[in-house]
């Protein structure tokens, strides 16, 4: 008898049995997929660190390190308790210009990522190749990066060839590796590894840009003691030209951007069940209005409340169990779809039983969320009066205040009275279909405001630098100082240029809130002339005085006007905090003075920001000094946004677009549903207003009308809700990027005119399609029921 | 009189299944002249109502055809015979159906602003007249849920008169009101008779009918007889009696 019940229903509601099903079944497959993906994640970085036994705390160094440099840092390790191991690890860097791949005649030049060589180390921090074992590799022969594999520009079999004006040599691509170390994307700092006859022999010939770098590495006993071993290693005198590290930074910088993917198709999951929760609550209560009389009846003559319950209960489980269970085989027939970047940088492991046993604990809860959220509507069932149910009177309606009357109507045509007269007069009603418009609009103009904001040139004010036509950048070399009197040589004799500003960077320490001293990047210039946005106070204007960024001022806990100090030529120099701006570049930490003159202090590189003349051409400039600026690199202010974050960039706007076409389908689904839902409610009253009043042309306007203000008046309450709750979100975020006040860089042209007009477009559409069921109703199947 | 609705071999199918089809009614022929006050009756299941939809034109006949004011109604697509409805025909209900939405008065004149001939005012007039004619005059700016049975029907007889139709159709508009107000809505439906306007009625109440002037009796989905009232009857029982001795002649 049940089954019979089902096919009936079946039947009788096919397209809101569906749309409910495909809720159910999306809000299923996403969140099998996104707790695959995190459980994927998690144990496939975990793989990968074990088996590369990455290290627990390293410390850059960029420069040289002497014998005894060497020595003091032995006797360190040895004598400290903390430690069980530790090496030093050397990097070459090679400039991206002297670098080919495969029989391009174009060099890597404008490549964002750094080229540093090294060969496999001996005692831990292995590079791993695709299967995640050490790689070998051989005289001749080179690993790359597998950041590569994703470029589509090389590949195994392929040569990399290193050209510097007499010296030429080819490597064999014979393995992408995988580092723990470097391998996210968001680092640009990439390890191609060689073998150690091949790195002496490189190192030997080619005069190669840059110092070596080194990391000095170690593993603890435990990880409780990294903190310690941190805070041990800054107070000491040795090496550290450059910034610490620790494992659990590299895990999650590791994990981020899948990570950050995997919690929006989580996010994205909760907000379907959410609607699949309205919309049940939407069809119970129009069946349990529908089937008002026979469930009087029932109650009347005496069959029990339970059992009438399962009758309506049995369709929403027999749903949610068929929906969430196609939804999880859905999510394993998809899992190469979501795993493909963790398999590229991390490998792919064998989860565990119990590990394969979590999505299903997921999905068993929402099926629970759904059972008794169900049961709670059908609480309704007690309210229902027998007696009241078979004189089809329904108890306690109570009339609110009617706000506008038709023989009172002056402006509005009688179709848009008709359908603003039915929302008001059925506000309840719409909570659903509001819910989810204003889910939808949110859903879009958030990500659509971010991607926006992201892509806008305004965006470099959250970079720490200032708005320019170009940037020069001349990174630290033997003859620095050389190719820096030559670029300003060139910069000064070229008339297209209307103004220009050098900055140098020094690694200077800090003494912060813990009284310890820190590393910091210093930019020293004048940043008057291209000034960037400060979040307090101005520009320094005179030696004594230091702009902060965000984070620093955050953690070192200080405000403008008080002092900071900062060891120059092993000189403790007080500064006055002029300024503090934004800069989430560099993890969200440096400063600004304008004149600070040191002899000893590392400088690691230049920058050059030009203004052009309006009648000059922009990018035959850039390709001019690509030229002549060489070995500084070039790069249009647009282009430097657009490859610092080109990556994140690509994934916002995959995220946005899936966000779109998500919020674009709920939106179709959700105007069927609810349309068809309505008409099968007014079935009655919308056969009488046909024979009688309107023709069905008429009465589908209306219904359209009613479509379309509920859309209007949800984007308008969609669009306040993501430019003020969505933006404090963002704003949340920002904070801890390096970004104080962030707003919105909103293009109005696709936020307010061409995202509402898709989403009008697909749910006037939808509604056309779910209103020709009103056409077929006749006068006969209704009066004297 | 001239004949307002005219039907000629009027029959009406219903599919039931791809096997099965009933049919409801089969070849009518009946001429309805202006200014005639009719009822139809018959048997459940007889086929009234369903004549009643056919020759309003609220339902597609499956043959034959229906002619109203000269114009056959099958060669008129959905729109025009919806104008028609709205101009010229009144229809009340057993179950009333008014909209749940609107209030007494926007009920009584929604029909008259979508027909759009006359300025708003006028019709909010008219609506006020006919209101105070049939006595719930008071009751104008209540709610549906704040009437009683009869107040509620005599709201539709409104309805179905705001236009000035050239017939009204009522399909047992008795049936769901107790004697006293059955009596005041019949009172209303033969003074709306009087003042011109051609009254059709399906009924099986013998109360009912015998106000009426002539009765078309159905049987089985056929015209089985034919009925004019004595109009020196004036006596209610008399008439009643008159009527009852027919049907029972007709086998009702």
């Amino acid at each position: 008898m049940i089954l019979k019940i089902l096919k009936k229903d079946l039947k009788k509601n096919f397209v809101i049995t569906v749309t409910l099903f495909i809720f159910i079944c999306l809000s299923g497959f996403l969140a099998g997929s996104g707790s695959n993906m995190i459980i994927q994640l998690t144990t496939s970085i975990d793989n990968l660190f074990e088996k590369s036994r990455t290290p627990h705390f390293s410390h850059t160094h960029l420069g040289s390190l002497t014998l005894s440099e060497k020595e003091q840092i032995e006797l360190w390790a040895k004598e400290n308790s903390l430690v069980t191991d530790y090496q030093i690890v050397e990097f070459m860097k090679i400039d991206n210009s002297n670098i080919y791949f495969g029989e391009s005649e174009i060099s890597e030049f404008e490549s964002i990522m750094d080229f540093n060589f090294v060969v496999q180390n001996e005692k831990f921090d292995f590079l791993l190749d695709l299967n995640n074992e050490k790689a070998l590799i051989k005289k001749g022969e080179i690993g790359i990066p597998a950041y590569f594999l994703q470029q589509n520009n090389i590949k195994v079999g392929d040569y990399l060839i290193i050209k510097k004006e007499h010296f030429q040599m080819r490597l064999k691509v014979v393995s992408f590796v995988r580092d723990s170390m470097m391998n996210p994307v968001i680092v640009s700092s990439k390890r191609f590894l060689v073998n150690e006859e091949d790195y002496i022999f490189i190192k030997e010939n080619i005069n190669f840009i840059g110092d070596t770098e080194h990391v000095i590495e170690f593993l603890v006993n435990e990880e409780k003691d990294i903190k310690v071993l941190n805070n041990e290693y800054i107070s000491s005198d040795l090496p550290k030209n450059g910034i610490p590290i620790d494992i659990s930074l590299l895990k999650l910088m590791n994990g981020l951007t899948e990570g950050f993917t995997a919690a929006i198709i989580i996010f994205v999951s909760f907000i379907l069940i959410v609607i699949s929760l309205l919309c049940i609550r939407f069809t119970i209560l129009s069946s349990l209005e529908e089937d008002f009389k026979e469930i009087g009846v029932m109650k009347a003559i005496g069959i029990k409340l339970n059992y009438i319950k399962k009758i309506y209960m049995i369709k929403y489980i027999v749903l949610s169990i068929s929906a969430l269970a196609f939804g999880y085989v859905i999510s394993l027939l998809t899992t190469d779809l979501f795993f493909s970047n963790i398999i590229i940088y991390f490998g792919k492991t064998d989860n565990t039983f119990f590990t394969k046993l979590i999505p299903i604990f997921l999905l068993i809860l929402i099926f629970l969320i759904v059972y008794f959220f169900s049961n709670l509507i059908f609480r309704k069932i007690n309210k229902i009066s027998s007696i009241d149910a078979i004189r089809y009177v329904k108890s306690n309606e109570r009339n609110g205040k009617r706000l506008i009357k038709l023989h009172n109507n002056k402006f509005l045509s009688l179709n848009i009275f008709m359908a603003l007269n039915y929302i008001l007069q059925k506000k309840k009603t719409f909570i659903l279909l509001f819910s989810v418009f204003i889910l939808c609009v949110f859903m879009i103009i958030l990500p659509v405001n971010l991607l926006s904001t992201a892509k806008s040139p305004t965006f470099i004010k959250y970079m720490g630098v200032g708005i320019c036509d170009l940037r020069i950048d001349l990174q630290v070399s033997e003859n620095i100082e050389m190719e820096y009197h030559k670029i300003i040589e060139n910069l000064e004799n070229d008339d297209s240029i209307e103004i220009f500003s050098a900055y140098k960077t020094y690694m200077l320490k800090m003494l912060n809130s813990e009284g310890n001293l820190e590393n910091i990047n210093v930019e020293v210039g004048n940043f008057e002339v291209f000034p960037l946005e400060y979040i307090n106070g101005n520009s320094p204007s005179n030696e004594n005085e230091i702009a902060l960024s965000y984070l620093i001022a955050k953690d070192f806990n200080k405000n403008i006007g008080e002092e900071v100090e900062i060891i120059v030529d092993n000189q403790v120099k007080k500064m006055m905090i002029s300024g503090i701006y934004q800069d989430i570049t560099n993890g969200g930490k440096g400063a600004k003075a304008l004149n600070i003159i040191s002899e000893n202090d590392k400088i690691l590189r230049y920058i050059f920001n030009v203004n052009f003349n309006s009648s000059a051409d922009k990018k035959l400039k850039s390709n001019e000094y690509s030229e002549i600026m060489n070995p500084g690199k070039v790069t249009l202010i647009e282009d430097y946004m657009n490859q610092t974050f080109d990556n994140i960039i690509s994934q916002m706007t995959f995220i946005t677009i899936i966000s779109i076409l998500i919020s674009l389908s709920v939106a179709i689904l959700i105007t069927v549903l609810f349309l068809k839902m309505i008409i099968a409610k007014d079935n009655v009253q919308i056969t009488i207003m046909k024979s009688i009043i309107f023709n069905y042309s008429e009465i589908k306007k209306q219904y359209i009308i009613i479509s379309f203000l509920v859309l209007f008046i949800s984007i308008i309450i969609g669009t306040i809700f993501a430019n003020t709750l969505g933006l404090n979100l963002v704003r949340l975020i920002m904070e801890n990027l390096g970004a104080f006040g962030f707003n919105f860089t909103i293009k109005p042209f696709f936020s307010y005119f061409l995202m509402p007009l898709v989403l009008f477009s697909v749910v006037i559409f939808s509604a056309f399609t779910a209103l020709n069921k009103i056409k077929q109703t006749s006068i006969s199947d209704i009066v004297n029921e | 009189m001239v004949n307002l609705i005219k039907t000629e071999n009027l029959s009406k199918e219903f599919i039931l299944d791809k096997k099965n089809k009933i049919t409801v009614l089969k070849n009518i022929n009946l001429e309805i002249k202006k200014g005639e006050f009719i009822s139809v009756m018959g048997a459940s299941g007889s086929g009234k109502s369903t004549l009643l939809y056919s020759i309003s034109g609220m339902d597609k006949v499956s043959s034959g055809k229906v002619f109203f004011e000269n114009k056959n109604l099958s060669d008129l697509n959905e729109k025009d015979l919806s104008k028609i409805r709205l101009e010229k025909m009144g229809f009340v209900f057993q179950n009333i159906h008014l909209l749940k939405n609107l209030n007494i008065m926007d009920n009584i004149v929604l029909p008259a602003y979508n027909l759009n001939k006359s300025p708003k005012k006028l019709i909010n007039k008219k609506a006020e007249l006919l209101s105070e004619k049939t006595g719930i005059k008071n009751l104008l700016n209540n709610e549906i849920n704040q009437a009683s049975g009869g107040q509620l029907q005599r709201v539709g007889i409104c309805r179905a008169l705001i236009n000035n139709p050239e017939i009204i159709f009522g399909d047992e508009p008795t049936g769901a009101l107790n004697s006293k107000s059955s009596e005041e809505i019949m009172n209303l439906f033969t003074q709306i008779n009087k003042d011109g306007t051609t009254v059709l009625l399906v009924t099986h109440d013998v109360k009912v009918a015998s106000k009426t002037d002539r009765i078309i009796f159905l049987k089985d989905g056929e015209v089985s007889g034919k009925l004019i009232m004595d109009k020196e009857i004036k006596d209610n029982k008399k008439r009643e009696l008159f009527l009852t001795e027919w049907l029972t002649k007709m086998g009702f």
